[in-house]
């Protein structure tokens, strides 16, 4: 099995770092293509605020594309950054129908911020409606 | 005449401090409806929001997606993404706002006449048959509007709001009982309600997107109906007009681009009441709107003009881009006549 498209959820958390550190680790070996995938909701974070979205769309991609998918940047892959607007799991999947990808990437747990429960986290949804392998990043365990 | 169902201190929607979808706003639509009726309460015929049953909810949702919001809200709350929090008063809530919507059609039936206003939170037209989303739970438009298809009525919805009803196109994509109309902001969230999205094989043109670029005014608003819905509605024949009434894409709302004032409402609001085949079959549901000055004055402009109280001097909106799309949308309508 030879990877060759993988999608990754991007939303500035640190989770969604782990989950990209992931996908370019695992793209490096087959030079597989990183698609970092980011949904555009009706809000959204900066600088760990809650903001309107389309109010501040600009900031947000350049804050996406330039900081959130920084990883990329150095390393030895060729990647993608999509910022969609939806909902996290829907964008994730629509993407990674879209590229073909053989594997999809997301954090345990992203931005959502309220207590995690079996309805509702992104990562949950994508394993529910993917037809793909998904690979989850679970949380940085506290030593 | 005002036939009225709010929330009021019903609502136990929490959503935290943050959040732009706020009680606040029924406060907002209550002086808004105070500064068009007056604050004695005379013209408005007050109607006590009724818990939906699962039978009338399972209509639009599926029940398993019902069984799970009722049991994160039992079990203290969470997320359905990152925009959307359920808190452990969401269900009950959310239940009257659905049934709030069922019990003013039913009044308006057994009346002459009168307008319906469903003062609820939180809204509803995101929220998809199997999840709910863009801080709504359940899609109370479309649990009105299924009720009433499965009368025998013929519905006609018009969503105002400015983000794409992606959950009630979903809801009635292929069921030719109801015509869906949305007027919205692309690209915006959700992300759907493209021109070409028509409706399913059994519902060819039941669905009727405008989605109009940024800083769209509100004489757009006016010529999509002037230029297609009306045409479109006269072929429908709705025996029901609903109105998924957003108030955010007003020109001082956060949350989006748009450059609508107060009075495009009304304007909007008379034009769309003039498709219901007589007076007492028109009720508007609350949906967004989230800067609540912009929101008590259109609410004031739209209810004072459709109950001839009251007449704001927040003029309507001319001029700007979105011509395109009343085209695009008219050239979809005449392929579809072609086709029939």
């Amino acid at each position: 099995m030879i990877l060759r498209n993988i999608v990754v959820g991007v939303d500035g958390s640190e989770n969604a770092q782990r989950a990209l550190d992931w996908a370019i680790t695992l793209a490096q070996p087959s030079g597989a293509r990183v698609t970092a995938v980011h949904a555009l909701g009706l809000l959204d974070r900066l600088e760990h605020e809650r903001v309107p979205t389309a109010s501040h769309r600009d900031e947000i991609l350049d804050e996406f594309r330039t900081t959130w998918c920084r990883a990329l940047d150095t390393a030895a892959v060729t990647d993608d950054r999509l910022a969609l607007d939806g909902t996290p799991a829907d964008v994730i999947l629509a993407a990674a129908a879209e590229r073909n990808a053989d594997l999809i990437v997301v954090g345990e747990r992203g931005t959502g911020g309220g207590p995690a429960r079996d309805l509702g986290s992104t990562s949950r949804r994508v394993l529910e409606g993917a037809d793909r392998p998904v690979l989850v990043v679970p949380q940085e365990q506290p030593a | 005449m005002l036939v009225l169902s709010a929330l009021g201190e019903l609502d136990r929607h929490d959503t935290g401090d943050w959040h732009p979808e706020r009680p606040a706003r029924l406060e907002a639509v209550r002086l808004g409806i105070a500064d068009a009726l007056g604050a004695s309460g005379d013209g408005i015929v007050p109607i006590a929001p009724r818990a939906a049953t699962h039978h009338e909810i399972v209509r639009v949702h599926s029940p398993h997606y019902v069984w799970s919001l009722e049991r994160l809200a039992a079990d203290g709350g969470g997320e359905l993404d990152p925009d959307t929090p359920v808190s452990a008063g969401s269900w009950d809530t959310a239940v009257l706002a659905a049934g709030a919507g069922l019990a003013v059609v039913d009044e308006l039936a057994s009346r002459d006449g009168g307008i319906g206003f469903v003062a609820v939170r939180p809204p509803g037209h995101h929220a998809r048959p199997g999840m709910g989303m863009g801080f709504c739970l359940l899609n109370n438009v479309a649990i009105t509007a299924a009720a009433l298809a499965d009368r025998g009525e013929r519905v006609l919805i018009v969503d105002w709001d400015v983000h794409h009803g992606n959950g009630t196109q979903d809801t009635f994509w292929d069921d030719p009982r109801v015509l869906y109309v949305s007027m919205h902001q692309s690209p915006m969230y959700p992300g759907t309600g493209r021109v070409g999205e028509t409706g399913g094989a059994n519902a060819p043109g039941a669905t009727i997107n405008f989605p109009f670029p940024a800083g769209t005014t509100g004489e757009m608003y006016r010529r999509a109906v002037d230029e297609v819905v009306a045409d479109a509605a006269a072929t429908f024949s709705p025996t029901w007009v609903l109105i998924s009434a957003g108030f955010d894409a007003h020109r001082d709302d956060p949350l989006a681009g748009h450059a609508l004032a107060a009075g495009d409402y009304a304007e909007l609001a008379t034009r769309v009441a003039a498709l219901a085949p007589r007076d007492g079959r028109v009720a508007l549901f609350l949906e967004g709107g989230y800067d609540l000055a912009a929101l008590r004055r259109s609410i004031a402009a739209t209810v004072g003009r459709l109950t001839g109280t009251f007449e704001t001097d927040e003029g309507p909106t001319h001029d700007g881009p979105g011509a395109d799309t009343i085209g695009a949308a008219r050239v979809f309508r005449d392929r579809l006549k072609e086709g029939s």
